[in-house]
């Protein structure tokens, strides 16, 4: 076999290597393009943002964009050239292009006005019942977080820098204070400081104190120089220890707390040089906003493509795409930006099937990439059965499909697919990656058994995901989809790895690392870490029937006020508090992991975290990707498509069939994946369809299909004994209790972890090709597909089209058909050997084990 | 202390069924009337020793092979009809009987052959014990007069009698599953049909095709799975452990991708619970009318010869069969200790019934309870009156409890997630309680019933949960604390006053109709729990040797008399020695909750007594039912007895060591 295949190797009369070729060609970089618009030019109106504002107390202020439209719905920041008058110049003043500092309280109308467009907007400034006093957080805190002090690569590290540590965007203030104000090193098993303890200010001599010498560079600093003696940011902190650095207020008296931040804009693109003025503001929980935009910390994740100034202008530098991260304390936000330096002529006017659509046009329109045209027939039908159900389309139906002329075909053929049961098949595999459908850690199979029954149910029924995460979350009981089917409640499975599984599985957020240390790279710390650990430290197991409950307090006592846990580094008990702060009702404890379930599978995450995780499965990447590691320095390629897609979800009952259907009948998914000049280079903008590897299982099932040769499937060992009914499919296997060498080599997720990616292709894989038993002995096996079209008298020409539609889904082109009949005619005493080598090339084409 | 010997005469009638050495069939009707011996040892006693010069069982009873069925195929039949019926099993070479207790059979042994190795050689690791192994082919007749329900069907042979095994005799159809190469599905004539199938093969999946009408509620449940029919002690030896059987239903079309994979409907229980599936039974209402399939397997595709399994497919509320109240005629264990019993009035009489009373009657007439064939029926007179009570809501809080009386039963239901039902009670200082739960719907594990008393300050005095110090789980690790939930609770109140009771799901997330419980609140009543004849569901004696026989005794609520045990009818030459290693088993492990861990679990007291086959003992050709009697002794004198167990007994030759 392998000597047939590298004759035709060498003969270069293979398809697939023309595909291999193809996709090589798609993935290389394309040549840079440069060209930038004056501003002026074609600009169709301005406008303010935001518009009207109310500002709150005498020298309160607010920075306004002049914001251009342009054709094709584009916009350009046009406050540095713009001009901005004030109706009544007693009320304030502007002291920047475009901040604007109340003077007094009453309305003021304020005009911007560029190139002979103007924009107004009414600000009214209120009066502000109540200075706000003073607070460690607030003000020390802002400074700190704003010049980049407590970053996990400055004094936010694990550990701090240099003996000072400082909590991630002042997570834990009261824990900044002392170490301020006492000293000491941080330890990550006790809140204890270790000694030497060196305060980092001197009350005494206050222009002496550490946190003033070396931000100033007064002293050695490793931070670099962060602010000049004198300057405002130097004067409050100086004024503070002369007060002797008090902590001041915990809580604002008015009970008023910053709820989030918000930045405009959330994307942008400009040309190389283009400026853009960030816009922060926060949102407090009276209802009221401020803004922010000079009290907080920018950082560019890529200063080659945008640089950003201590006043949140980015600028453009080269071309590509990057996120800026703005943190303030407690809180971190993110803005993507791209750089393009070409601009397309007779931009094409795109249609839209449904909202997604919408929002993937218009960030495509922002970068000036054009996407590629509709996929043919042939090559729509076979990545939707593959990504719906990880099927192939037999032969006849592909020929059916091409056939008919029903303008309607693709969205029934969809509603077909959805109500397979290969669908099934499909989705129950998936989620039993996703969900940890496994054997190894329980030690006995039936659990295991029973629990993907209750994954692959859930998928026929077509359960709403929120009611699969809950009953998952809080599963108790005898009969429920509890991780005891799955894990064995000990050192594998305690309360904190539970948790955070549930948390990177619901959430697509790691929490992890918060175990023992506030999180590197995210805004977690370790109490809420632990807060959320409480929720499981209930879980138990009678042992004679196998229920688990998860009472807190060990469920002896129905009025339950031990949790029974722990915090490994304060030694407190701790209380089951969610993410956000709010304690559990003490009333609840009997059924902790029901109110938990209820708040996660209610939280924004929760739905976004779903609807990127099956996004992924279509696109081959997340909107956030990994999918399962959302996190503020991570932000999504479209932010505002996930928050529609999630609010699409909630609003139709968390519906997994109506998602996927939504996402398949999209234009975006449709598209082809024949690149233009534009979009060659764009991976993560959805211009055009990707190719991406089959999973193991799919892999497998797709060569069975295409020779039609059941694969022989048997158990493991550790099943004690029975085979696989006939038929059954690898996708229908649980990977550690199915042994197999190739979806092994094809990198199969042993569900050690929850699945968040495809495997890459590997040296082992290509070995396989050339001499695995899969690849080699099925072709020829009896009652095959290649055998029967042999007794049934096929010809050659018939054979290879049959074998086409079976394996690629499309017919052979007329080039490849003539190659490949000459090829055969050559070969016409081994004709059955030939047709065997084609039939091996088709199945180890790129093509093939590719979704394209 | 002392022994007994006493002349006793059988009054029971058996109906047996034995081949000629031509194996042609013929009946006998067996009057026990044949002298009988009545041995009776007092107990509590110390160890006696005794040098035996026999050699003594089990250690030998092991080494001579005794018969033993591991499957029976198919488990049932329909009343006048003629089947063939496959029994498998070890060492039935010399079968040569059919032994059932029951009117209305007639049986033929048509072939004993040993099992072609090649044949299951598949399905096993290759550890089959290739010498042992028999078929044995019995053509039966079921007569129109056969009593239905399930009997207890025993081989027997010059080496004893075997186990048995329970064949279900019907008056509806059955279906036999036949295994025709190439035949993908049997085609059901009409509903309701009871189907006998097996899972002989390893992947095996049995199709069954019928034509459904729309609105149609079909039921399908598995009645027995393989194994199912196998009671007492004995296990699959060296076979797969017995697999759960599989349902699932199919309609009538083949997919788009795949015209030869019809899509699965899913039963309405796999549909809408937040549980994992039961594949035992199943509903589903018909949405339109057409040929659906019902596929039987069993988890991982396990099969073996002797995996028979019996189920009935039919449409509306009730099929042929009612397997909750089917009849169980090996069943002689006893409820206490379990969800199950229905507790009550007559629950209360019972248990009066097993503690000792001289007023009952004079030494040596017995009170037989407890047993399958007495049936625990209680004299009407000795039904005490006790409060009946059905919870209403919302009694959720203390000031909603109901209040109750002691003695009650209360009928009451866990009707959502989170209910919990609280009642209130008066007890005199020093009065000791017991507390007793049955869940007549849903069982254990699905409802967990947590009962708990607490005080009037609100203090949780005991609950039902049982927690033990420091076992070891499956996995080797150390479980500090594993927990179990007992069905019933006892407890001395020292302080008199008034207490509330609270009943809930243990997990707090079920509900519903189901969710029914009846608590029963009583005095307690010291008296004998559940006797245990360990690993004895028939004997086999070999003349010239003794076989050691071990009794559990669950001494409950406190009991403190003492009992002897006896066996009636033992045929001559069999002897029932004067020895007996008595000990008293410490109590169960530590439990760490507030109160005396004796009163959660009784305390038991193991017994062993031997019994001998002397060298001149008769053979028998058939079983012989002896009976094994516990006797109170009350004032030094016998009083009431209860009937422990009834057990198959054959004295048979020592067998050619080979």
């Amino acid at each position: 076999m392998m000597t047939r295949w590298a004759t035709i190797k060498k003969k270069g009369k293979f398809p697939g290597i023309r595909f291999a070729f193809l996709l090589i060609l798609l993935l290389m970089p394309a040549p840079d393009g440069s060209a930038t618009e004056g501003a002026g030019d074609g600009l169709l109106s301005i406008h303010l943002v935001p518009r009207d504002v109310k500002l709150w107390g005498v020298g309160a202020s607010q920075r306004f964009l002049v914001l251009g439209k342009y054709p094709g719905g584009l916009e350009r920041d046009l406050s540095g050239e713009s001009q901005f008058l004030i109706s009544d110049p007693g009320q304030g003043k502007i002291v920047s292009p475009g901040k604007f500092v109340a003077a007094r309280t009453g309305p003021v109308i304020l005009t911007a006005q560029f190139e002979g467009q103007q924009a107004k907007t009414r600000i009214e400034v209120a009066d502000r019942a109540h200075n706000q006093p003073f607070s460690f957080s607030r003000v020390i805190g802002g400074i700190l977080t704003k010049k980049g002090c407590n970053t996990n690569d400055c004094h936010g590290a694990i550990k701090g820098r240099e003996g000072f540590k400082l909590s991630d965007n002042v997570l834990d203030p009261k824990e900044d204070y002392r170490g301020i104000v006492e000293g000491g090193t941080y330890q990550v098993l006790s809140a204890e400081a270790k000694e030497p303890k060196i305060p980092r200010i001197d009350l005494e001599n206050p222009e002496e104190s550490l946190l003033l010498l070396k931000p100033t560079m007064s002293v050695d600093h490793e931070g670099s120089k962060h602010f000049e003696v004198g300057s405002p940011d130097y004067q409050v902190i100086l004024d503070w220890i002369r007060a002797g650095a008090p902590y001041g207020e915990e809580i604002d008296p008015e009970g008023v707390s910053v709820q989030g931040i918000e930045v405009f804009p959330l994307e942008s693109v400009m040309g190389p040089g283009g400026m853009q003025q960030l816009l922060v503001t926060a949102h407090l929980s009276n209802g009221h906003r401020e803004d922010i935009t000079e009290q907080v910390h920018y950082v560019s994740n890529d200063p080659k493509v945008v640089e950003v100034n201590e006043s949140g202008v980015v600028r453009g530098a080269g071309s590509g795409e990057t996120g800026i991260l703005i943190r303030a304390p407690g809180h971190t936000v993110s803005a993507s930006f791209g750089v393009v330096e070409e601009s397309v002529v007779d931009y094409p006017k795109l249609h839209s099937k449904n909202f997604i659509d919408d929002f993937i046009h218009a960030k495509l329109r922002k970068f000036n990439i054009i996407p590629s045209e509709l996929s043919g027939d042939e090559e729509f039908l076979r990545r939707v059965c593959l990504d719906l159900t990880g099927t192939l389309p037999p032969p006849d139906r592909v020929r059916e499909f091409v056939r008919s002329r029903n303008p309607d075909k693709r969205d029934e053929l969809i509603e077909i697919l959805l109500d397979s049961p290969q669908y099934v098949d499909y989705w129950g595999f998936w989620f039993g990656d996703l969900l940890r459908v496994t054997f190894t850690v329980t030690g006995s199979a039936h659990p295991t058994k029973a629990y993907e029954d209750w994954v692959v149910n859930s998928i026929a029924a077509n359960k709403p995901y929120d009611e699969i995460a809950r009953q998952r979350i809080a599963a108790q009981g005898y009969a429920a989809p509890k991780w005891f089917n799955y894990i064995v409640l000990g050192s594998l499975a305690t309360p904190e790895k539970i948790m955070a599984e549930n948390v990177q599985v619901f959430f697509g957020r790691r929490l992890d690392c918060a175990e023992c240390h506030e999180h590197p790279y995210d805004q977690w710390s370790q109490n809420q870490f632990w807060g959320l650990t409480a929720f499981y430290a209930g879980l138990k197991s009678l042992k004679d029937t196998v229920v688990v409950t998860d009472m807190l307090g060990d469920g002896l006592d129905d009025r339950v006020r031990q949790t029974g846990m722990i915090h490994p580094r304060t030694k407190q008990q701790v209380v089951p508090t969610f993410l956000d702060g709010a304690v559990f009702p003490e009333e609840k404890w009997l059924a902790p992991l029901t109110g938990l379930a209820t708040w996660m599978t209610s939280h924004s995450y929760f739905s976004e975290a779903a609807v990127n995780r099956i996004w992924s499965n279509f696109f081959g990447r997340g909107i956030v990707d990994p999918v399962d590691d959302f996190r503020v320095t991570n932000p999504p390629t479209h932010p505002g498509l996930l928050a529609a897609l999630a609010r699409d979800f909630e609003s139709h009952g968390y519906d997994l069939k109506h998602l996927m259907r939504t996402i398949v009948q999209s234009r975006t998914y449709q598209r082809s994946g024949i690149s233009n000049d534009t979009n060659k280079e764009d991976r993560i903008n959805y211009s055009r369809s990707l190719p991406r590897p089959l999973q193991a299982a799919v892999l497998l099932d797709a060569i069975s299909s295409a020779t039609d040769v059941e694969e022989d499937f048997v158990y493991h060992e550790w099943v004690g004994g029975g085979n696989p009914p006939a038929g059954i499919r690898a996708m229908q296997m649980i990977p550690d209790l199915c042994p197999s060498q190739f979806m092994d080599v094809y990198g199969r997720s042993m569900r050690k972890r929850p699945e968040s990616g495809n495997p890459a292709p590997t040296l082992g894989q290509a070995l396989h090709m050339w001499a695995g038993p899969t690849y080699t002995s099925k072709i020829s096996k009896q009652g095959g597909r290649l055998q029967r079209l042999l007794e049934r008298g096929d010809s050659a020409q018939e054979i290879i089209e049959e074998f086409y539609l079976a394996t690629l889904t499309r017919s052979p082109t007329p080039d490849e058909r003539g190659e490949l009949l000459e090829f055969l005619r050559q070969r016409d005493s081994h004709q059955q050997e030939a047709l065997e080598a084609l039939v091996w090339a088709l199945i180890s084409s790129r093509e093939f084990s590719f979704n394209h | 202390m002392g022994t007994l010997n006493t002349p006793f005469l059988g009054d029971e009638s058996r109906l047996f069924i034995k081949s000629s050495p031509m194996k042609v069939t013929t009946v006998f009707i067996l009057r026990e009337d044949r002298q009988h011996n009545l041995a009776v040892i007092f107990l509590p006693v110390g160890i006696l020793a005794c040098l035996l010069s026999f050699p003594l069982c089990p250690a030998a009873a092991e080494e001579q092979p005794e018969p033993t069925l591991s499957s029976l195929f198919p488990l049932g039949g329909q009343r006048g009809t003629t089947i063939q019926v496959q029994f498998r099993g070890k060492h039935l070479h010399e079968v040569n009987s059919l032994w059932v207790r029951s009117d209305g059979f007639q049986a033929r042994i048509k072939s004993v052959e040993p099992i072609d190795e090649a044949a299951v050689q598949s399905t096993e690791n290759g550890k089959e014990n290739k010498s042992s192994d028999y078929r044995v082919i019995v053509q039966m007749h079921i007569d129109s007069s056969a009593p239905t329900g399930l009997h207890p069907l025993r081989l027997v042979s010059e080496q004893g009698v075997t186990n048995a095994l329970e064949f279900r005799v019907v008056d509806q159809p059955v279906i036999v599953e036949t295994d025709v190469p190439g035949h993908s599905a049997f085609e059901l004539p009409r509903l309701p049909v009871i189907i006998q199938g097996r899972l002989a093969k390893s992947g095996e999946v049995d199709g069954y095709v019928f034509q459904a009408l729309e609105g149609q509620d079909l039921s399908v449940e598995v009645l027995r799975e393989p194994g199912g029919g196998l009671k007492g002690s004995l296990t699959f030896h060296r076979r797969p452990s017995p697999p759960e059987v599989r349902l699932a239903l199919f309609g009538p079309k083949g997919s788009w991708l795949d015209p030869e994979r019809r899509s699965r409907i899913l039963f309405s229980e796999e549909r809408s619970t937040s549980l994992v599936p039961l594949h035992t039974k199943g509903t589903h209402r018909v949405t339109r009318s057409g040929q659906l399939m019902l596929s039987v397997s069993s988890i991982f595709g396990k099969g073996h010869p002797d995996f028979s399994y019996e189920l009935q497919l039919f449409s509306g509320d009730h099929g042929p069969v009612e397997k909750a109240g089917q009849d169980d005629p090996l069943g002689t264990d006893w409820l206490g200790r379990t969800f199950d019993r229905e507790v009550g009035a007559d629950w209360t009489s019972l248990l009066e019934s097993r503690a000792p009373d001289e007023n009952r009657g004079p030494p040596g007439r017995s009170v037989e309870t407890g047993s399958a064939e007495a049936g625990g029926t209680i004299p009407p007179s000795r039904k005490r009156a006790i409060e009946q009570t059905t919870e209403s809501e919302p009694n959720d809080t203390r000031n909603e409890a109901l209040t109750v009386s002691v003695p009650s039963v209360i009928a009451g239901t866990v009707d959502g997630s989170g209910d919990i039902d609280i009642f209130q009670f008066q007890v005199e200082p020093g009065q000791g309680l017991a507390f007793e739960i049955e869940t007549p719907e849903i069982k254990l594990p699905y409802f967990n019933p947590r009962v708990s008393v607490v005080d009037a300050q609100d203090r949780e005095i005991f609950t039902n949960i049982h927690r033990r110090l420091a076992v070891y789980n499956s996995m080797g690790e150390e479980e500090r604390y594993p927990r179990s939930l007992l069905p019933k609770v006892i407890y001395n109140f020292d302080t008199g006053g008034q207490y509330f009771l609270r009943v809930r799901d243990i997990t707090s997330r079920y509900g519903g109709p189901g969710y029914a419980y009846r608590l029963l609140v009583r005095p307690q009543i010291p008296h004998i729990g559940q006797v245990v004849l360990e690993q004895t569901e028939h004997l086999n004696l070999v003349r010239g040797q003794a076989r050691k026989l071990t009794i559990l005794t669950s001494r409950e609520e406190e009991f403190t008399g003492d009992v002897a045990f006896s066996f009636q009818g033992l045929p001559p030459g069999v002897e029932f020695l004067p020895t007996a290693e008595v000990t008293e088993t410490p109590p169960h492990e530590l439990a760490d909750m507030p109160v005396d861990p004796e009163l959660i679990l009784p305390k038991v007291q193991k017994t062993t007594i031997i019994l001998l086959a002397t060298a001149a003992a008769p053979l028998t050709d058939i079983p012989v039912v002896v009976r094994l009697r516990l006797q109170f002794i009350v004032n030094g004198k016998p009083a009431a007895k209860l009937l422990v167990r009834e057990i198959p007994l054959m004295v048979v030759r020592e067998s050619e060591k080979t």
